[in-house]
């Protein structure tokens, strides 16, 4: 029994021309059986910053309250939204703490900085950032979702064709995967 | 097990003590998920728990909470062995707004269901029922009538 594959999960985040989308698939399972066809996995955190986690959902659900705290936190002494790049920082610290203990999850952060410049990145479940200029993938579902982001993915593309392309991108991956899938939510902003 | 479920009504009851108003729902389906969260790594409790409640704003609801602590809000949920064949009964007849009638028949279909194809199926079932009128026991099925089985 894996355990990062106990849940299943399937997550994508994309840049596009001063936009960006973040799409993960919908099935919360335990193993072979499926529970719920309705799973959340991307939450807001501020309207221009999305933070998608795949892996073992309870980890998934403590983290992301955590992140959320000390959001608003943030909020409320600097009287501001925290930047991207801020907060994938303070993701990152956050999974460091537990590493001889780790939470089981991989976080896609997706946002837009100054000036609506697109931002993602990923990182695995002790908080090595990865940033990309183009997708970020994370989940059971990432190698096929690595080569279908690779082959669809161009430059600069608008919210509507990005919206497609991202949809297509994670459809075609999750149903190669049994542990992913059930539709999909997709955010673009 | 037990000790988890005590622990868990005790908390509860004090809440409605100390703040004058009893919890929601989903206020105790998050509390009880924090509880085995936190335990999670020390010490677990190996509880699988579907908690249904009845809220006058929101009306009834059920969640979904595994022993690792995983919450889902459902429609529909079912555990252990005879939850292969529970949820698939369920996701045939299932459909929003049933009345109490239509929900016991389900029930009952997924009880044959379990008789028939668990090799270790339980012979007793007790069906529970949660509404505005609080929760009630509403009916046993039993096969075995000396059920003097420590439950």
């Amino acid at each position: 029994m894996q355990i990062f594959e106990y849940n299943g999960s399937a997550l994508v985040a994309m840049v596009g021309k001063n936009c960006f989308a973040i799409a993960s698939d919908r099935r919360l399972g335990v193993q072979l059986q499926t529970i719920a066809t309705d799973f959340q996995r991307i939450s807001k955190i501020h309207d221009r910053l999305f933070l998608g986690l795949s892996g073992l959902a309870t980890d998934a659900q403590t983290l992301y309250q955590r992140l959320v705290f000390r959001h608003k936190l943030y909020q409320l002494r600097e009287e501001r939204d925290m930047k991207p790049e801020t907060f994938a920082s303070l993701v990152s610290a956050i999974l460091y703490e537990k590493r001889f203990g780790p939470y089981v999850c991989q976080p896609v952060i997706a946002g837009l900085g100054d000036e609506d410049k697109p931002f993602i990145c990923t990182m695995d479940s002790i908080g090595a950032k990865e940033l990309a200029k183009d997708f970020v993938v994370a989940g059971t579902a990432s190698e096929s979702l690595y080569g279908a982001c690779e082959s669809m993915f161009k430059e600069n593309m608008e919210p509507e064709e990005l919206f497609e392309t991202v949809s297509q991108a994670l459809l075609a991956s999750v149903d190669r995967d049994c542990l992913s899938g059930w539709g999909g939510h997709v955010y673009v902003v | 097990r037990v000790q988890f479920t005590e622990y868990i009504q005790k908390n509860v009851a004090l809440y409605q003590f100390r703040n004058g108003i009893p919890l929601t729902t989903a206020a105790a389906a998050n509390f009880t998920r924090g509880e085995l969260a936190t335990a999670l790594r020390k010490n677990p409790y190996f509880v699988n728990i579907l908690l249904a409640g009845y809220d006058k704003e929101t009306g009834p609801s059920l969640y979904y909470i595994d022993y690792i602590a995983t919450l889902h809000k459902v429609d529909k949920g079912a555990f252990g062995y005879g939850s292969y064949f529970s949820l698939s009964m369920m996701d045939r007849h299932y459909h929003s707004g049933m009345t109490v009638e239509e929900a016991i028949d389900l029930v009952d279909k997924c009880i044959m269901e379990i008789r028939s194809r668990l090799v270790v199926a339980p012979p007793n079932f007790v069906i529970k029922i949660v509404d505005k009128d609080g929760a009630r026991e509403y009916a046993w099925r039993e096969s075995v009538k000396d059920a003097a089985v420590a439950s």
